[in-house]
């Protein structure tokens, strides 16, 4: 069928056609003119990435043989002039400054620090805490903690609250650079109401702390929130990274004196020591099956031959990692050899008990 | 005249749905744009305390096979190379009718151990669990076919650790990327899932398990999936994220809570799309349950896939994405507009069912009855070429806000040209790709309403690097 012009714009003015095809048109040519400058903004990105890149090239070439021979060669460079760092270059520098700080560690770390202070880095990042945007700012915060600039002690040690994660443990990071006697207190007394802390962030923070400065204040953190199981729990987790005999005596009171199941199976994932075995044996047959499955963990780890019955006892367990378990920790127990094991396991009368034991004899050949 | 009040009222609601579309599309956009910087702010900041190692989470990493023997041994040795600090591999066999078993166990010196199989989750039969003499973190099961939710089943019933990561035997991971996936379970104890993103393996240079050197592929269907794979992760998927709302993880790469899975009832047998509705369940149960979760999605940690290069295979995909799509939305048509479903139920269920199921409808159907009203002289043609304007301008426009994602973040593929080729995709892909895409997705979608069963058929792919040869995927039916 061919229409001619005239009725087709006919039936368009009748039935509103004219009105949708407007708006459908003038959509569309917003969407266009959109996608072109996205398409424009997406040229421009690379272009400028092109162009930082090749400036970051040209002050890496510059830069990395001075930060390497002040990072790994005794004085020489004290004295040695040194390239200057255009202002718009300063950010660049420092980034990779910092970088270089991360992969190095005592000696290193204080002779880039010196030389940092010969190029004034500490007063351009003191200036750098106040910039409007947050990247800026959280370098800043890197690159003074890494000088142990005291004078930024106070404006860094008001992010350590930030309700954003990021900002609040670079801050964290950079405070026990500064100054760590101060600073793991504030940054432990906060580990059990900082739940956006991610735990092994903070437990880098804590080992590479001077037990010295952070003993005391765990431990006190400790007993301090005994009253509550979730912030005992929560602090807990950090115990393995003290191995401190005090800090072992004191979670075995807090396991003595736990009923909440959950701080109990804590209490048992960080026990290592063998004094605390009759703690952990009585929890074999806790009504818990996480909590009697690290009862008998801790058996297999450090239990002696007066364990061995009751370890046999959990082959029977109804839950199977109890069992799996307790069939590891016969494996493992060094008073029983292969013979033992088959003896053991033609003594069980439950299959369960007997295929388990099986499995973890077998299993174990191949450790 | 009724006929055109009826033509009338199509191009109303067809010019409504592109308006609604882009709006949602430029919603999500902006909350992928938020994230995207977060994550740059993150990546640029060197000084974050380091990761202590112990504590991270165990994983154990469960590939399913099936007829894989080709590929297998370079996939496992892939994975055995990860950059993490504990983890186990566990390689379900999927009752492989060719040499998968035997390869295995030659090149890992699998020997069979008594295991006591837990079935927490029901699977088909378990002929027998191996363990590898050279790699003690490497285990196999060899089972009766029971296809890939079958077989992730299976490997999560045997899994050690608390964390699982499901992937296919023939991705591959980045090194480091299994880190960055448990990360989110280390910020948030809540997060029960993570996704990362699948990114096309085609063109790549691959070594040793592992994409070497990024290009794009020179196949043109294996480039508009490029460019369509980004919008799906880059703002298809984490635009949901921030409002813990992401429905899909893609089943080729995802870390799980083992024990939610286990509680969810694992990976169900009954769909094609058992990836999407193990995430809709895993909702389901805490949004009904009241229970404080999280699943999320991370656009870096990348998993790399090869696409279908040919018409036939890529129609099944699209076709079988669509029926999980459908059956997904009607097995959890529960949590629509739930009073506890939150931003599942009241804006992602509705969007995927809008524009993500019926979106094709609409938009197939749309472009018919203009065509036809514009061939039987109801509109004039004019009207025609400015809608089918409107659908293109829409698409492209879509494309470009990925591409500037990808530029202003990730830039995996570095070089200029790149970047045009990419951007003249994005383009392009709106002149035929889309629509026969939008078919496929509509006749789909009448096959799962008319009742017929979807089929997962073999796909053939070149393999990385390899010449042209047949893998029938451990997904195919």
């Amino acid at each position: 069928m061919i229409c001619t012009t005239a009725r087709v714009q006919a039936l368009n003015s009748i039935t509103g056609f004219e009105q949708v095809s407007h708006i459908a048109l003038w959509t569309a040519q917003i969407i266009l003119f959109t996608t072109l400058a996205i398409f424009t903004l997406i040229v421009l990105l690379r272009a400028r990435l092109n162009f930082r890149e090749e400036r970051a090239a040209a002050l890496i070439s510059v830069w990395r043989p001075v930060l390497a021979a002040a990072a790994f060669s005794q004085g020489s460079t004290r004295s040695a002039v040194l390239p200057t760092v255009k202002k718009r270059d300063i950010v660049l520098f420092l980034r990779q400054w910092s970088a270089v700080q991360e992969t190095v560690s005592g000696d290193a770390s204080i002779r880039l620090n010196g030389l940092a202070r010969r190029l004034q880095l500490d007063e351009v990042a003191l200036k750098l805490l106040d910039h409007r945007r947050i990247s800026m700012r959280l370098l800043a915060t890197v690159v003074l903690g890494h000088m142990r600039v005291a004078e930024a002690w106070l404006p860094v040690w008001e992010d350590l609250d930030s309700q954003n994660t990021l900002v609040s443990l670079v801050s964290a990071n950079a405070l026990t650079q500064i100054c760590p006697s101060r600073a793991i207190p504030e940054l432990i007394a906060r580990i059990p109401v900082r739940h956006d802390w991610p735990a092994d962030r903070i437990a880098s923070i804590l080992a590479a702390a001077d037990p010295h400065n952070s003993e005391e204040p765990f431990k006190s953190a400790l007993l301090e929130a005994t009253p509550n199981p979730q912030h005992t729990i929560s602090l807990l987790k950090f115990v393995p990274i003290f191995a401190s005999p005090s800090i072992d005596e004191l979670v075995t009171k807090i396991l003595i004196n736990a009923s909440d199941p959950s701080l109990i199976a804590a209490c048992l994932r960080v026990l290592s020591n063998p004094a605390q075995l009759p703690f952990a044996r009585k929890l074999v047959t806790h009504d818990e099956w996480y909590v009697r499955v690290l009862a008998i963990r801790f058996l297999g780890q450090t239990g002696t031959v007066d364990d061995t019955k009751r370890v046999v006892r959990a082959l029977m367990d109804e839950e199977w990692w109890v069992r799996y378990r307790a069939a590891q920790a016969l494996c493992h127990f060094p008073w029983i050899d292969l013979k033992g094991l088959r003896k053991i396991q033609q003594e069980q009368s439950d299959d369960f008990a007997r295929d388990i034991l099986e499995q973890a004899i077998s299993e174990a050949k191949f450790e | 005249m009724n006929i055109e009040l009826f033509v009338n009222g199509i191009q109303w609601v067809f010019l409504l749905y592109f308006i609604c579309l882009g709006t949602c599309y430029i919603a999500l956009n902006i909350s992928s744009f938020v994230s995207v910087q977060r994550l740059n702010i993150r990546n640029e900041v060197a000084g974050m305390p380091p990761i202590y190692t112990e504590f991270m989470y165990p994983v154990s990493i469960i590939a399913a096979a099936y007829n894989e023997e080709t590929t297998i041994c370079d996939s496992v040795r892939a994975l055995l190379q990860l950059k993490y600090t504990e983890f186990e591999i566990i390689i379900v066999n999927d009752g492989s009718t060719d040499r998968t078993m035997e390869v295995l166990i030659n090149s890992f010196g699998f020997e069979r151990v008594p295991e006591a199989y837990r079935h927490r989750i029901a699977t088909r039969p378990i002929r027998g669990v191996y363990l590898s003499t050279e790699y003690p973190n490497l285990r196999l099961v060899d089972k009766q076919r029971g296809w890939k939710a079958d077989a992730s089943n299976a490997g999560i019933n045997v899994a050690r650790f608390p964390l699982v990561c499901v992937t296919d035997a023939d991705s591959l991971l980045q090194r480091g990327s299994l880190q960055r996936l448990v990360q989110p379970f280390l910020d948030d104890p809540t997060t029960i899932a993570a996704g990362g993103t699948i990114r096309i393996a085609n063109g790549c240079k691959v070594s040793g398990g592992f994409v070497e050197h990024v290009e794009l592929p020179r196949s043109p269907l294996a480039l508009f999936q490029v460019v369509e794979y980004m919008r799906g992760f880059l703002f298809g998927r984490l635009g949901w994220s921030p409002i813990n709302a992401l429905l899909i993880i893609s089943g080729a790469f995802g870390v799980f809570h083992k024990e939610s899975v286990i509680a969810a009832g694992g990976y169900c047998r009954h769909t094609v799309g058992e990836d999407m509705e193990l995430v809709a369940r895993l909702h389901r149960q805490a949004r009904l349950e009241q229970k404080p979760y999280r699943i999320v999605f991370l656009p870096d940690p990348i998993c790399w896939t090869e696409a279908p290069v040919h018409f036939k295979d890529l129609r099944q995909q699209r076709m079988r994405w669509q029926t999980g799509l459908a059956d997904v939305l009607s097995m959890h048509k529960q949590l629509f507009f739930h009073p506890n479903s939150g931003t599942v139920g009241w804006i992602a269920f509705p969007f995927y069912l809008i524009f993500e199921l019926i979106g094709p409808v609409i938009e197939v159907l749309g472009l018919c009855i203009i065509a036809t009203a514009a061939w039987f002289g109801w509109i004039d043609y004019g009207s025609l070429a400015i809608f089918v304007f409107l659908s293109v301008s829409v698409g492209t426009m879509l494309s470009a806000s990925a591409l500037l994602l990808e530029e202003s973040s990730f830039r995996v593929y570095r070089r200029f040209t790149d970047l045009l080729v990419l951007m003249t995709v994005a383009l392009v892909e709106n002149l035929g790709y889309r629509q026969l895409t939008s078919i496929w997705r509509f006749v789909a979608l009448i096959k799962w309403l008319s009742g017929s069963e979807s089929r997962w058929d073999p796909v053939r792919r070149a393999g990385f690097g390899a010449d042209i040869k047949t893998r029938i995927d451990v997904n195919k039916k």
